[in-house]
């Protein structure tokens, strides 16, 4: 049984549908790329999944449950973290508050310290407003919101984008750390990135899945890829 | 010459309210009535900045304190000083009755409407506001309650130490005005640390700037919603068992316990919420003590002949709101403006 089970979603804005007939899996430990234009339904994937909207047609299932038209904040706390593209920290909350607020239980403080010693450049912000943060800090402190509330599964938006290479580079490195407790479902549009991080794709055109499969060797050779993404 | 003759007047009023004796006098009746204004707008602007909603059932809350609160100092109050108990336990029993009131209206008839346009928000809780008011007065007629002038019972039940009127350096005050002022900085503090240093506070603050992101992060966004909408209401209700007490009331409006109560009160706490800024505590504190200054100092005038009109408290309040609308149409320390999307 996959970790996260996508069946069949069709998913509306208004009138407008977005999602057609997708279905997509995440396994255990794995990381999975959503790749695709920009507008193709990417991030309306996450937010199928997450309840922000729900699907009309189809089911997403979790850990085995069906989670489809359930809270967001209920499929969240059955252990499913989301660093949307944007980032959204809360600006007028101080780093420490944004990270404390993710954490969903247990030994509240002791994990606010583990994830400040995960990302040691957050430390120096720790009591200051999230407003007053870079780009880059503002991405770490969103990857360690969604670290910290001990998620089996994280969901991560164009990590890499609007940052320097340097920074991009932090950040993928922090991922890899965090695949080692969580799988990761990861929108990246920059496609060596992708390749290199993922274990799987899912190509999205026009809200439809129109290309699967491994991406060992696919970092070599993406040519068909790309034609597909006219990039 | 009346130019001449009215100018002296009001610098010779100016260097007398200097007096310590005058001046002790409009701070300690400052204090008292921003308390009031900052318990009843409390409620208005976390419920306002949190939800989004406009509570136009607010005043009619306030009222529902007041008679609730009222009926039950007049019960339980043994007299002496143990009334001051009885009213702790009234302003309690209050907060808790109107407070799961307050979370019951949210979870069954503002929630299904949260995806709506304001104007909805607007119109339902203008709805329960008249619905409420009319209750009330049937309520009271049925026990016999006055509803046009002051209900006396919990005016007789008020303890005499509060009743009584003190001297300090020449100024008079009430034991109320002090009592006020007392429950108001209790109140200021309870609710400062409940939204800076409780978890709860820490939902409520991240939701106000973006309840989406807060529930993809867990947090039970519905039951903040409806704990906040409660405690806003409870908090309503014990600042209307106050006001039962407090004959002076608001703007010049006459205070007690009258049908007019949900009306005089839910103005007043609009304009506190606006200059305060929208969602703002800090703010509402802030503009409950500058409108609380002026109410003072604008009664003082009218009392001492300075000024001849009874409305100038009523106008100051809303050349205030007009001159925070044309300057900083977000408020004091809001982040937002007034709008209706």
């Amino acid at each position: 049984m996959a970790l996260l089970e996508i069946e069949d979603v069709d998913t509306y804005y208004g009138d407008s549908r977005i999602l057609q007939d997708v279905s997509m899996e995440v396994g255990e430990d794995e990381i999975v790329a959503i790749i695709g234009r920009n507008g193709v339904g990417k991030t309306t994937v996450m937010r199928t999944v997450l309840q922000m909207t729900p699907p009309r047609e189809g089911k997403v299932r979790f850990k085995g449950v069906d989670v489809t038209g359930a809270e967001t904040h209920e499929v969240a706390g059955m252990g499913m973290g989301w660093v949307p593209e944007d980032r959204r920290p809360f600006t007028q909350l101080t780093v420490e508050e944004n990270i404390r607020i993710s954490v969903k239980g247990g030994d509240i403080d002791g994990k606010v310290e583990k994830a400040f010693e995960r990302f040691p450049l957050l430390t120096d912000s720790r009591n200051s407003k999230a407003m007053k943060m870079s780009g880059g800090e503002q991405q770490m402190l969103a990857l360690a919101r969604g670290l910290v509330g001990d998620n089996d599964l994280l969901m991560v938006d164009e990590p890499s984008e609007g940052l320097s290479p340097k920074v991009a580079g932090d950040i993928m490195n922090a991922l890899e750390d965090a695949a080692e407790d969580s799988s990761l479902l990861v929108i990246e549009q920059n496609l060596s990135v992708a390749f290199d991080l993922a274990d799987r794709y899912y190509m999205l055109d026009n809200g439809e899945v129109v290309s699967q499969g491994e991406t060992e060797g696919l970092d070599e050779d993406p040519e068909e890829l790309m034609e597909h993404l006219r990039v | 010459m009346i130019g001449v003759e009215t100018v002296s007047v009001f610098v010779l009023s100016v260097v007398e309210l200097f007096q310590p004796s005058e001046f002790i006098g409009v701070l300690v009746d400052a204090l008292s009535k921003a308390s009031l204004y900052i318990m009843i707008a409390a409620g208005l602007t976390i419920i306002f900045g949190l939800i989004g909603v406009v509570n136009f059932a607010h005043g009619s809350m306030t009222m529902l304190g007041a008679y609730l609160g009222g009926f039950l100092v007049t019960v339980v109050s043994p007299g002496g000083l143990l009334s001051v108990a009885a009213f702790f336990v009234a302003a309690a029993g209050i907060f808790v009755v109107l407070t799961v009131a307050g979370g019951a209206m949210e979870k069954a008839l503002i929630k299904p409407i949260y995806d709506r346009s304001p104007i909805y928000h607007i119109l339902l809780t203008l709805g329960v506001a008249f619905v409420l008011d009319e209750l009330i007065e049937i309520g009271a007629t049925l026990y016999g309650i006055s509803l046009i002038s002051p209900w006396r019972a919990p005016l007789d039940a008020i303890p005499g130490v509060l009743d009584s009127t003190y001297t300090v350096a020449g100024a008079s005050f009430r034991g109320l005005d002090i009592f006020e002022i007392g429950i108001g900085v209790v109140a200021v503090g309870v609710i400062w640390y409940f939204i800076n240093r409780t978890r709860y506070g820490l939902y409520i603050r991240a939701c106000t700037e973006d309840s989406e992101m807060a529930e993809a992060l867990g947090v039970d966004v519905p039951r903040t919603f409806t704990l906040v909408f409660g405690v806003g209401v409870g908090l309503a209700g014990v600042a209307g068992l106050l006001l039962t007490w407090d004959l002076t009331g608001l703007m010049g409006q006459g205070g007690g316990a009258t049908i007019f109560l949900s009306t005089s009160v839910l103005l007043p706490a609009f304009v506190v919420v606006i200059v305060g800024g929208l969602g703002s505590f800090e703010g509402t504190v802030l503009a409950g003590l500058l409108v609380g200054a002026v109410d003072a100092l604008t009664t003082w005038l009218f009392v001492n002949e300075v000024v001849g009109f009874s409305a100038l408290p009523e106008i100051s309040l809303f050349v205030i709101l007009i001159l925070v609308l044309a300057v900083r149409p977000r408020g004091i320390l809001g982040s937002q403006e007034v709008t209706l999307d």
